[in-house]
């Protein structure tokens, strides 16, 4: 606790800021991407945006994974069955991006639930193969199937470079306006995320996580909590592959591949388990290392880009060679040095 | 295990006036637990009051903890036996609700969230008593979670000053010694509001000093709150300091059972205890 500062009620214990540095570090922080659009480069403004997607569904692997502990490897296949329902609701019935979002994010909590149901009876990895299976069928076979069409309304699918937020009413279409609402879905998210951590759900998520059996025995229904993170996390997921659709504006089931899971797996342990700074820091950096990287081969050696994954991989495997517990403890490393200094305790 | 000792007599201190499960606080009637060729408990019947003070002693594997586990719905008993809390049959009922319906629990080899502080562990199951709702909960300002998370912070703090625990508030678990973990781990079943409490080994590995301060809280906690205390333990000289009534086991079945001075004098319990014949 800072010197001189004190919570005088149990409600200031639990803010989001809770002391006057942080307070200070939002309003300087705050304008920092509110006004980045308009002094960075197109490409870096695309950047951002699809960082901002991905937290949203990292987030939601968070939330499976961090706090609940079930480890689900179909996270491309909830992207993609997000994406799929979305192009639906925007062609076929022109509904806008909103109600295309809370539609894909609902029917991907549902399928999630699904396939979270052999938690009744087994866990841990056992759990992930279904999930995995689910990667495999929807991505290999159903999505690719014209006989499917009925349901996922084609394999391959565009869509509309403007669409309204509800119906036509205030369409986005530029980079820009993609740029904002990405950042502010992601920011209530983020939120939302927050909440669910420092309340009772989030607690019994995490208790079930460390030791399912005392939870249990100390009042927690596993089958019920796992299946929420399951719906809770499988609706962000969902969220997030209905906005990567509209930011691409093209659907097929290769953008949805087991890699896609795999590269949110990466950035969530480089950013660090647990905290949802974490995982803002883990999508940003991989991001924009996987961006400059690629900057740097094409200008300096343009015949060799394929070797991008190499450089990408092997800086990835350093990094938490170095920190394993990913960047957030790296800098709470760093907050604890400088607050020491100049004595080593 | 089951038909190696010499079955207790009808009458007399071996197998004293069980309470009627049925109507008791805690109960069971007729429970036997096997794994396999092994019988961890073997028909057994005992009804605990409400209010009462009951230690379960005995033997390393005469069965205590199966017991215990059995009770609170850890394990399902075998065919035939039933579970009552409060005087309603709760064998099929699954250990959650057990605990929500006022059955709480420590655990021998503590099994506290050991990733997290002292304050979040109790305020884990704070939030189980709590019921939350998830909209709330997501909400946070708006759907009534922060009020509620400040009244169980309210109330576990009340119970961090009970058990003298403020000041590891924000230790993480494994940081703590033996004495504060097994502290740690009362604070956290009393966050339930538990209405009978099953104590595994509470004492188990404390220095004498902790040893009285375990004491001193539960008996604060069976004398002034009316707690209902199950108690595993070891140490006779406790049993039968703060006792009310005390059950002896071997080889998973009731060998003994009374107030706690008559049924130390018993010569089958000593035989079990000394060797002795």
């Amino acid at each position: 606790m800072p010197s001189g500062e004190y919570f005088t009620s149990y409600e200031d214990r639990m803010g989001l800021l809770r002391w006057r540095i942080e307070y200070v570090a939002f309003a300087l922080g705050l304008p920092i991407p509110l006004l980045a659009p308009f002094v960075m480069t197109g490409q870096l403004v695309s950047v951002f945006t699809l960082v901002f997607i991905f937290i949203i569904g990292v987030l939601g692997l968070h939330v499976m994974l961090s706090y609940a502990g079930e480890i689900v490897l179909a996270q491309g296949v909830f992207m993609g069955i997000g994406a799929y329902t979305a192009s639906r609701i925007i062609n076929e019935l022109a509904l806008g991006i909103l109600p295309a979002m809370l539609i894909a994010g609902l029917v991907t909590a549902f399928i999630a639930l699904v396939f979270g149901l052999p938690a009744w009876r087994v866990k841990g990895f056992y759990v992930a193969i279904s999930t995995l299976a689910l990667q495999f069928i929807a991505i290999q076979f159903f999505f690719r199937r014209s006989e499917f069409a009925v349901i996922h309304g084609g394999t391959q699918q565009s869509l509309p470079s403007n669409i309204g937020l509800v119906t036509d009413v205030i369409t986005i279409g530029s980079a820009t306006e993609e740029y904002f609402f990405a950042f502010v879905v992601m920011v209530v998210f983020a939120v939302l995320t927050m909440n669910l951590s420092r309340t009772g759900i989030g607690r019994m998520f995490r208790a079930l996580h460390e030791n399912d059996l005392s939870a249990q025995v100390l009042g927690i229904n596993r089958f019920r909590n796992k299946l929420m993170a399951y719906a809770i996390g499988g609706f962000m997921v969902g969220v997030s592959g209905a906005l990567y659709a509209i930011y691409i504006g093209f659907i097929t089931p290769e953008f949805y591949s087991i890699d896609i899971t795999l590269l949110q797996y990466v950035m969530l342990l480089l950013g660090g388990m647990g905290r949802v700074w974490g995982v803002i820091l883990g999508v940003t950096t991989v991001e924009l290392l996987n961006h400059y990287l690629l900057e740097t081969l094409i200008n300096a050696f343009p015949e060799a880009t394929a070797l991008e994954p190499v450089f990408f991989g092997v800086i990835i495997i350093v990094v938490l060679i170095v920190e394993p517990k990913g960047i957030m403890a790296a800098l709470g490393q760093l907050k604890e040095y400088l607050r020491k200094w100049p004595y080593a305790y | 295990m089951s038909g190696q000792h010499a079955p207790p007599p009808e009458t007399g201190l071996r197998t004293g006036p069980p309470i009627d499960p049925s109507v008791a606080a805690l109960g069971c009637q007729s429970v036997t637990k096997t794994f396999g060729a092994i019988t961890a408990v073997d028909d057994v019947s005992i009804g605990i009051d409400q209010g009462e003070w009951v230690s379960i002693v005995g033997p390393n594997g005469a069965g205590k903890t199966t017991l215990l586990n059995v009770l609170n719905g850890f394990y399902d008993p075998d065919t035939g036996g039933n579970i009552y809390l409060s005087g309603e049959d709760v064998t099929t009922e699954p250990s959650y609700k057990r605990a929500r319906k006022g059955l709480g629990r420590t655990f021998q080899g503590l099994e506290l969230f050991e990733d997290e502080d002292v304050l979040e562990n109790i305020m884990t199951t704070r939030a189980v008593k709590q019921r939350p709702n998830l909209l709330s909960a997501l909400l946070f300002y708006v759907g009534g979670g922060r009020r509620t998370e400040a009244e169980n912070m309210r109330r576990v703090e009340e119970i961090l000053d009970y058990l003298e625990l403020w000041e590891y508030r924000h230790s993480t678990i494994g940081s703590l010694p033996l004495g504060i973990q097994r502290r740690v781990d009362l604070a956290r079943s009393l966050a339930l509001e538990p209405d009978v409490l099953l104590l595994d080994e509470a004492m188990s590995g404390l220095t004498f000093d902790e040893k009285y301060d375990m004491v001193r809280f539960l008996a604060d906690l069976h004398e002034k709150e009316g707690l209902t205390l199950v108690m595993i333990e070891h140490d006779l000289e406790v049993v039968t300091d703060v006792s009310q009534r005390m059950i002896v086991l071997d080889q998973g079945a009731i060998i003994a059972r009374g107030e706690p001075d008559s049924v130390v004098d018993d010569p089958e319990v000593q035989r079990i205890y000394t060797g002795v014949e």
